[in-house]
């Protein structure tokens, strides 16, 4: 069928492609380094589950099971691409094996026909997303309709080619059982004249021949160039803890040498960050669940995204040509592509919106990362700049200077546990429990009360524990999301210091705060403090299994459970709060349409409970605290003492005081209590 | 323009003081040390000027105080000080105010550039006294203007319009440069110095002068005399009184005529 013009058109292509593909192969060098090399096993077992598989596109089930289709019509289809293209050159190729005659060709061609009605339902449904549903996650523009139109015409050029084919053999028109979708469609082509047949025949073989080959151009320059780096994106997505920020290594050296500190520049982002930003498909499912996104903020992580991509595709000549180099600080050059991205690129505003409560993380199907990014970006601002929401001053000098970004006088630290019988480390050093109580629970007036319920019950179990009294220092933790990543690292050197000290690495770690067991438990291995730690939910519901606590009091409640960021969705601990309020006789969970680990941030994680939120159109403890509502609860209960403020003044707002707003460890507190033995120590 | 800011080296305000024994004075040992914020907040405004003009030429920070107090001038440094001034002495630690305030008098009158705008902090939060400033533009005849809330420089950098808040009023001074200026909180927002900053401000030259570089204060005498320090009482604990308004009342009186001996 034209073997010549087959060989141009294969040539230009292929070519135009491999032109494509060399000049993101460059541009994606541009970045720095970064070892996405390790643990293959684990590597290839992930991209089964989410590469292959998908499953993560199942949390949208309809579009998920339109892209399983579309994604193995594909695969099916490829093997049929080529045929068509062997069949340029000799009309009956067929791969051997699969020609019609063979049992595997038939096989081969009923599949191909069932994918190809399948893909095309598919693609209906995304249009019908796009245009009839308009889904706000999507971005209505010419590019994807045209994508989807070339691969609804790629498919229909396929049938026609068999329908013609099939009407005009001898035997006339008739069903041919495997090759269902072309013997259909060739009924009413029965009627056409042999030449108009021969035309049609011709029409279908080179439009679905030329298709593919303008869709695979088309591809580097679009989303769909997913479809090429989505399994490697999930193949390469990192492996560490999803609670563990890389460290910036060496400051002190970094800045005799004057490199950046953070983010500064494009060509500062690593190649897997390059490779997430070729990935993102801008299905949006990030910013649907994104809570600055949700409230109005500026932020919207599938925008930042783009933003980054788009910018770094505009200057892609400039930083290929190979003085890009992103570990040489400079920049101030002028020249576009070495601008700073806080400069007309990323709006400042759209860093300090985030919460880091990872909902964005969680979702994309193509495991592109932001929490990481934006903090990167944020260490740029505040180290090198100096500039952020200028609240943070005061809790960035107040741990400078008092140990706590409250600036509470740390000589009061152990104040909560005064008359408690609570020993300290030094006066109980064989402990084999340290209680490690963290800042807000150490001051704060409302979340001290956690802190004394935690430690009641522990006492009440005879569990044998110590606290580090006036020696506990922050953990940095707010320093680090906020970008002061110095900061952090003066807390975290000090802190292990102090930890190993009394013999930590040998003992049980037990927080009530999600943030400090998120850093003890994540983020001080890479300062040498490797801890057992466990989040007091997780302590306290092993205490009830193991039948050292007894909630037999009654509590007849509904009770709501937030779930933590740092909790659920950075650790993994979902069950162990609800199992902890199961457990107490009478008291039914409830659980509100967003939950577990599409549970909604309550608004103060990532260093936003130290600085106002930015501009928006509601404020995110306010939107949660009415998803919470929505369940119609009589308690609201929470595991984290940030949480817990931020749902308190939900609460306040909407005119809902007469709910109580309690930590698990309150909640079980009451149900275990026996009234009259106040057993202490 | 050259601009001088005086930092003074305090106890950072939510360290816990503690007295040494017979009220000698206050246990140096363990306690954070900051600069002072209201110093501080001459040093922001001395930066911010330049950032907003082109005539200042430099701006010179000075400490007085031990070794420690140098930690005071890398942060003046760090927020874009030029070079430090150290005059180097821990006896000027427990001096009066007068006497520092000579001192520091004298060791700009060494300065043969001299300077034109001078500023500190309205008071320094340790002793909560204000005197230092007023007194340095005494011993070098300057005019002073204390408590400023808004400032003004005229372009050619000769005046300045002040305004400071007065009792139930705001006052607006007008005054020629050279002056010195103390100022209160609000004016300006002192800024959070940078790594490459505060890096760099290792780099910054200080000088460093000893009692025997300033032969003039020798004339000066302390005109006050340290006697003791004691901490101010615990505060006694509260009493909630529960019940009826009436009976809450009665109470009332009688814990004031019978425990409080008040009534
Ligand atoms: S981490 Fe949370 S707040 Fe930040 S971009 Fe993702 S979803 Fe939005
Ligand atoms: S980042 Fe991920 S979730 Fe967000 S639009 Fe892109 S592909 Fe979708």
């Amino acid at each position: 069928m034209g073997p010549i013009f087959m060989a141009l058109l294969l040539l230009a292509g292929w070519g135009a492609f491999a032109y494509s593909a060399s000049r993101r192969w460059k541009l994606l060098r541009v970045g720095t380094a970064d070892n996405r090399f390790d643990q293959p096993g684990r590597r290839i077992r992930e991209t089964f589950r989410y590469g292959i598989a998908q499953l993560r596109m199942r949390r949208y089930p309809l579009a998920g099971a339109a892209h399983m289709v579309i994604f193995l019509g594909f695969g099916v289809l490829l093997l049929r691409s080529l045929i068509l293209w062997g069949r340029g050159f000799d009309e009956s190729f067929s791969f051997w094996l699969f020609a019609p005659e063979q049992f595997l060709g038939k096989a081969y061609s009923f599949l191909k026909d069932l994918f190809a009605i399948l893909v095309i339902f598919g693609a209906l449904v995304f249009v019908y997303f796009r245009v009839v549903r308009r889904l706000g996650r999507l971005t209505l523009n010419a590019e994807g309709l045209i994508i989807l139109g070339i691969i609804l015409a790629m498919m229909v050029a396929d049938i026609l080619y068999d329908a013609a084919t099939i009407a005009r053999a001898s035997s006339g028109p008739g069903f041919i059982l495997y090759e269902p979708a072309g013997s259909i469609a060739a009924v009413p082509l029965g009627l056409l004249s042999d030449a108009t047949l021969v035309f049609l025949r011709h029409l279908g073989f080179w439009t679905h021949s030329a298709l593919v080959l303008i869709f695979l151009n088309l591809l580097p320059y679009s989303k769909h160039f997913h479809i090429i780096t989505g399994v490697p994106n999930v193949y390469f997505q990192s492996l560490q803890p999803p609670g563990r920020l890389p460290p910036i290594e060496d400051i002190e050296g970094k800045l005799e040498r004057e490199e950046t500190l953070g983010i500064r520049r494009i060509d500062q982002f690593s190649w897997k960050a390059i490779l997430d930003f070729y990935t993102c498909t801008e299905c949006g499912r990030c910013s649907d669940h994104c809570p600055a996104t949700k409230t109005g903020k500026k932020l919207s992580p599938k925008h930042f995204t783009l933003d980054l991509r788009d910018f770094l595709y505009r200057n892609a000549d400039a930083l290929t040509a190979g003085d890009g180099n992103g570990s040489v600080a400079g920049g101030a050059d002028g020249r576009e592509h070495h601008k700073d991205l806080v400069d007309g690129v990323i709006d400042p505003e759209v860093l300090w919106a985030c919460t880091t409560c990872r909902a964005c993380e969680e979702e994309c199907p193509v495991f592109i990362s932001y929490v990481d990014k934006i903090v990167d970006m944020r260490r740029y601002l505040v180290q090198e700049r100096s500039e952020f929401p200028p609240q943070l001053q005061s809790a960035f000098r107040g741990m400078e200077s008092n140990a706590n970004p409250w600036s509470f006088s740390p000589a009061d630290r152990a104040n909560w546990a005064d008359g408690m019988g609570i020993r300290t480390i030094a006066e109980n050093p064989d402990a084999p429990v340290l209680f490690w109580v963290g800042c807000m629970p150490s001051f704060d007036e409302r979340a001290k009360k956690i802190t004394q319920a935690t430690a009641r019950l522990m006492q009440q179990a005879g569990v044998d524990f110590a606290i580090l009294g006036t020696d506990e220092q922050c953990t940095g933790d707010p320093a680090r999301r906020a970008g002061n990543e110095f900061l952090y690292q003066m807390f975290a050197k000090a802190n292990v210091e102090v930890l190993n000290g009394v013999g930590a690495d040998k003992k049980t770690i037990v927080t009530s705060c999600p943030h400090c067991f998120n850093t003890l438990l994540n983020e001080y291995g890479d300062f040498g403090g490797h801890y057992r730690v466990v989040h007091h939910s997780t302590f306290l519901s092993q205490l009830i299994a193991d039948g050292k606590l007894r909630p037999t009091n009654p509590l007849s409640k509904k009770v709501v459970f937030h779930d933590s960021c740092y909790l659920g969705r950075y650790n993994d601990v979902y069950d162990a709060p609800r199992e902890t309020l199961a457990g107490i006789p009478g008291l039914t969970v409830l659980e509100p349409r967003q939950t577990r680990d599409r549970g909604m941030c309550c608004g103060a994680g990532g260093a936003q409970m130290f600085k106002e939120e930015e501009p928006g159109t509601q404020r995110v403890n306010i939107e949660r605290t009415q998803q919470l509502l929505e369940t119609n609860p009589e308690v609201v209960a929470s595991a984290c003492p940030f949480c817990m403020r931020m749902l308190t003044d939900g609460l306040a707002a909407k005119g809902r005081e007469d709910i109580p707003q309690l930590d698990i460890a309150e909640v079980l507190l009451e149900a275990v209590q026996v009234p009259q033995s106040h057993a202490g120590a | 323009m050259r601009i001088l800011t005086i930092v003074k080296q305090v106890p950072d305000s939510n360290a816990t003081i503690k007295v040494l024994a017979e009220g000698k004075g206050i246990d140096f040992a363990g306690l954070k040390l900051v600069a002072d914020p209201f110093d501080e907040f001459g040093i922001e405004l001395a930066v911010q000027l330049r950032e907003k003009r082109s005539d200042v030429s430099e701006i010179v920070a000075l400490t007085l105080g031990g070794e420690k107090a140098g930690e005071t001038l890398r942060i003046a440094l760090a927020m874009g000080a030029d070079v430090g001034v150290h005059i180097c002495d821990p006896k000027l630690e427990t001096k009066d105010e007068l006497f520092n305030a000579a001192v520091i008098a004298e060791a700009m009158k060494k300065d043969a550039k001299g300077f034109d705008l001078i500023l500190c902090g309205k008071h320094n939060i340790d002793l909560d006294a204000g005197a230092v400033g007023p007194a340095v533009a005494e011993f070098l005849d300057l005019p002073h203007v204390g408590a400023v809330t808004g400032l003004d420089v005229s372009a050619d950098g000769k005046h300045f319009t002040a305004r400071r808040r007065i009792e139930g009023a705001e006052e607006v001074v007008e005054c020629d440069l050279p002056a010195l200026l103390t100022i209160e909180k609000g004016l300006v927002e002192p800024r959070y110095p940078s790594l490459p900053n505060l890096m760099k401000a290792k780099k910054k030259p200080v000088t460093l002068l000893t009692a025997g570089d300033l032969p003039g204060v020798a004339e000066y005498a302390e005109t006050t005399k340290f006697v003791s320090i004691s901490a101010p009482p615990p505060k006694p604990e509260c009493k909630f009184i529960e019940g009826e308004p009436p009976q809450m009342a009665k109470e009332l009186v009688r814990l004031l005529r019978d425990e409080a001996k008040v009534l």
